[in-house]
C-alpha cells in the first residue's frame, strides 16, 4: 500500500539517495516519537503538559514535512505509481521493496500486539499501569502511524538499496 | 551477471537513452541501469532490444565479458 503524488508539470522529482535516506528515516522516527511524547505527557493543565504537546506536535509536523519532500520523487513513484505505468525494472524493484516492507511491518504489528496483550494483562492484575491506547485520540494516532509506516517503508528500502541513476541523458 | 554492448551500440547510432527507452517501452533510467549491469533484462526486453538494433540477441547480451571492439578489429586485420 503506497501512493505517488505527480506534480502539475508531470515531472518526477530527483532526490539524492542521501536526502531520501534522511527524509524517510526522519518520517519513520519523528512520528512515533511525537505521538509518544503527546501520549505520555502529564495530564493537561500543567506547563509540562503544554510543552509536551507542543514538542509532540512539532515532531509529527516534521514527519509530515519529511514525507512531503519525497512524495513526488522517483523512488516514491516506483513504490506507489499505477502498475501499468512502470517498466519491468521498476516493477521488480517495487516487488522487493514491498517484500521488505511487509516483513518489517508484520514484525512491528506482532511486537505491538504482544505489548498490548502483556499491558492489558498486567493492568488488569493491578501490578502496574502500562500505557494502552484509550479513546479516539490514541487510536487516531495509532491509525495514522500505521498508515505512515505502510507508505514510507517501501520508499525507505529503495532509498538504501537503489543506486543513483547513471549520469547523462536527462529526460 | 549478464554483460551487454548497449552503450557501444547506442553510441554507434547516436541514440540517447531516452530515444532507446521510448523505442523499447521502458523508462530512460532503466536503460542506464541496464547498461551499467545493475539489472538483467527479461527475455522480452532483450528480444525487443535485439529487434531494435537488428542484431542477434547474443551479439548484445552475453554471460561472459565481450572482447573490446578494438581488439576484435585488430584480430580480424591480423
Amino acid at each position: 500500500m503506497s501512493f505517488f503524488y505527480r506534480g502539475r508539470s508531470g515531472r518526477v522529482a530527483e532526490r539524492s539517495p542521501a536526502m531520501l535516506r534522511l527524509a524517510t528515516t526522519t518520517a519513520l522516527a519523528a512520528y512515533p516519537a511525537g505521538a509518544l511524547l503527546m501520549v505520555l505527557s502529564p495530564e493537561s493543565g500543567s506547563p509540562a503538559a503544554v510543552w509536551g504537546d507542543i514538542a509532540g506536535l512539532a515532531l509529527i509536523v516534521i514527519a509530515l514535512l519529511a514525507v512531503a519532500t519525497f512524495a513526488a520523487s522517483r523512488q516514491q513513484r516506483i513504490a506507489g505509481e499505477e502498475q501499468n505505468k512502470l517498466d519491468e525494472f521498476e516493477l521488480a524493484l517495487r516487488l522487493r521493496a514491498r517484500g521488505f516492507a511487509y516483513n518489517v511491518f508484520t514484525a512491528l504489528v506482532l511486537i505491538g500486539v504482544v505489548y498490548l496483550s502483556i499491558a492489558s494483562d498486567v493492568n488488569a492484575s493491578g501490578r502496574a499501569d502500562l500505557w494502552v491506547p484509550q479513546g479516539y485520540d490514541h487510536w487516531n494516532g495509532v491509525f495514522w502511524g500505521i498508515l505512515l509506516y505502510a507508505f514510507v517503508l517501501p520508499t525507505a528500502w529503495l532509498s538504501w538499496t537503489l543506486p543513483a541513476p547513471p549520469p547523462g541523458d536527462e529526460a | 551477471m549478464v554483460h551487454n554492448r548497449l552503450p557501444v551500440l547506442r553510441a554507434e547510432r547516436g541514440l540517447s537513452r531516452k530515444a532507446l527507452a521510448d523505442a523499447v517501452g521502458v523508462n530512460y533510467q532503466t536503460i542506464g541501469y541496464l547498461e551499467r549491469g545493475d539489472f538483467n533484462p527479461s527475455l522480452e526486453l532483450a528480444l525487443k532490444l535485439a529487434g531494435f538494433f537488428d542484431l542477434p540477441v547474443e551479439m548484445i547480451f552475453s554471460l561472459t565479458p565481450f572482447r573490446p571492439l578494438s581488439e576484435a578489429i585488430r584480430a580480424e586485420q591480423e
